[in-house]
């Protein structure tokens, strides 16, 4: 029971992971907040979906068309919401990201219909034994990519080039921009970034669901809550604060029951604000620095 | 030596104007409510209205103060339960209900006013947007209090003993407090405590500086938009007579944000202006069926990305631009 609520948990807050880091890079680097980030995760699953149903195509290519689709949708948002909005109140890019998010789900209700669909994993769906307790591989694929794309994510960010241009761009952009970095490129491959890894939470998480309109709403706005539970300004802290998010939230659906848990998420987002507004790993708070 | 002039210098037709404005347009309101024949177009108006009050409250704390709020759906939420609970369970007037309501949701804005202090701009927007989730959750599994998924109905009592039977009786009474709460957050605005949350809004270390308790600011604007989110809330639960969980969510927040947001602003009338455009939108485009969301979320980022002034400033650059060019006009 433990080990199945921990590998359960574990992947669930991959899920949740994958979308904390992509959100807080995009914020990062362009100051932006993206609600719309819901809606990557449903296209992501409804064009592998309809890839691999009606293409034919393996999982593997669907799922990577998936996400490459996603990708795209993300960059030309770039081009509505950030560029002409990027020196403007940032309750008007609240907006604008939140218009695109209607429009996504409007054209993903117009093109998909609201039957909801499947999305087979791309592993079979076996049972092992582990520790005496069974475990499905689904969600053991779940746990390695999303640990490998956020870790890649790391990496790129703290090994490469590209990754200190990002870094540099969001610590500040003008110095940034004066030191040869271009920025304007640099907010396009942050979103890329970003609305690849919404569009493979889409993919790995539609076999434990249906892929439905609704897929990403409350994965996203738990992925938000853990993003300040780590400490707003920490990429590795969203990544451990949604891993542990999905972990606590798993435990107390098994055993103290189903009822709330979708308020944990949100709860400890307060008792955090409230309490410890640095979140976990984080050291300063306010606005973006 | 020259005297200093300590008269305004506002022209002397906008004090009469705003002196006759009021019940000018309070009596419009009434005379629209009962012209109206057509009851669809008429609830229209009354949601607007209803709208109209909650956005002119996000001003307050948004655009006067500039705390952005995602969770005003939660207070919405709360005005409309307490009212409607109070109304059905312990029988209670409407009208002691609706005060219950606004006194309640301003409590609970004062408590979430608390972690505001501490958070500024993106912060406070993922905060207000967990707040506004969990009342959003709370609703759907404490059926004990909330009815959860069936919510709350039959909510119909007198106003004070006043019955509001009709649409029209609806229109009247909705359209006069809509006017009411416009009439009240004008007076807010240029009230010292309007000026304090402006510095507050526009400098923190400048408003500080000169005495002004940023505690104090803070706190109250969030208590002031929470209360008119909440008699809003209370309206609608009587105008619709029922109150059920899937209203309250996270598009609600985001609609009053927007109303502001594009309306303008920097000016109540500019809540109020993006109130019914937002509000009427989606009825306009009705007759398009199912792409009409679709057209409503790219006309909200036209409107966004090409006035992100809001409409209201766009107009009275616009209105500025014409009579510049008509005065030169007349002079030459």
């Amino acid at each position: 029971m433990i080990v199945q609520a921990l590998v359960s948990g574990l992947a669930i807050g991959g899920i949740y992971a994958l979308l904390a880091v992509g959100f807080l890079l995009t914020y990062q680097v362009s100051g932006l907040l993206n609600f719309a980030q819901s809606e990557f995760v449903m296209i992501g699953a409804f064009v592998a979906s309809a890839a691999a149903a009606t293409l034919g195509l393996p999982l593997v290519a669907a799922g990577v068309l998936g996400i490459g689709v996603t990708a795209v949708v993300g960059v030309l948002m770039e081009r509505v919401t950030y560029r002409p909005l990027r020196n403007k109140p940032h309750a008007s890019m609240i907006i604008s990201t939140v218009a695109v998010g209607i429009i996504l789900a409007q054209a993903g209700h117009l093109i998909w219909g609201p039957q909801p669909r499947s999305l087979p994993s791309m592993v079979p769906n076996v049972s092992l034994d582990l520790f005496g307790a069974r475990v499905s591989t689904v969600s053991l694929f779940i746990i390695v990519v999303a640990v490998a794309l956020v870790v890649g994510q790391h990496l790129l960010l703290t090994r490469t080039r590209l990754g200190r241009q990002l870094q540099a761009t969001a610590v500040d952009s003008d110095t940034a921009q004066l030191m040869g970095i271009r920025t304007g490129l640099l907010v396009i491959i942050a979103f890329a970034i970003s609305a690849v890894m919404a569009g493979a939470a889409g993919v790995l998480v539609a076999p434990l669901f249906s892929v439905t309109l609704g897929l990403g709403t409350l994965i996203a706005l738990k992925a938000f809550a853990a993003t300040v539970i780590g400490g707003f300004g920490s990429l590795p802290g969203a990544a451990i604060a949604a891993f542990g998010l999905g972990i606590v939230e798993q435990f107390v659906g098994s055993f103290i029951g189903t009822g709330n848990r979708d308020l944990i998420a949100f709860g400890l987002l307060l008792v955090f604000l409230v309490a410890r507004p640095q979140g976990l790993f984080g050291s300063k708070v306010g606005e973006k620095l | 030596m020259t005297a200093i002039s300590v008269t305004s210098t506002v022209p002397r037709w906008r004090t009469a104007a705003s002196l006759l404005g009021w019940p000018v347009l309070a009596a419009l309101v009434v005379g629209v409510a009962l012209g109206i024949d057509d009851n669809y177009w008429l609830q229209v108006l009354i949601s607007a209205e209803i709208m109209v009050v909650a956005a002119v409250g996000l001003y307050i704390t948004f655009g006067l103060s500039g705390q952005v709020s995602l969770g005003q759906a939660g207070f919405f939420a709360v005005g409309g339960y307490v009212t409607g609970l109070l109304v059905t369970r312990l029988a209670l007037d409407y009208g002691v209900a609706l005060v219950a309501g606004i006194v309640i949701s301003a409590l609970v804005g004062l408590a979430l006013g608390f972690p505001s202090l501490r958070l500024r701009g993106n912060f406070l927007a993922l905060a207000t947007l967990g707040f506004g989730q969990i009342v959003a959750l709370v609703l759907i599994n404490w059926t004990w209090l909330t009815g959860g998924a069936n919510g709350v109905r039959n909510i119909i009592a007198p106003f004070f003993g006043l019955e509001l039977r009709t649409i029209p009786d609806w229109g009247v009474f909705v359209g006069l407090i809509a006017v009411a709460s416009v009439f009240v957050v004008t007076r807010i605005r240029s009230s010292s405590f309007g000026r304090a949350m402006q510095a507050v809004r526009d400098s923190e270390v400048a408003a500080s500086a000169m005495g002004i308790s940023l505690a104090r600011v803070k706190i109250l604007a969030f208590v002031i938009g929470a209360a008119f989110a909440g008699l809003a809330g209370g309206l609608n639960a009587g105008f619709v007579t029922y109150v059920s969980p899937g209203t309250y969510d996270l598009a609600l927040s985001v609609s009053i944000l927007a109303m502001v947001v594009v309306g303008g602003a920097s000016s109540p009338w500019g809540a109020v202006v993006g109130a019914v455009l937002l509000t009427f939108l989606p009825e306009v485009l009705r007759p398009v069926q199912e792409y009409y969301l679709l057209i409503y979320g790219v006309l909200l980022l036209l409107m966004v990305d090409f006035a992100p002034g809001g409409i209201w400033a766009f107009l009275r650059r616009v209105a500025g631009v014409v009579i510049g060019f008509v005065s030169k006009g007349a002079r030459s």
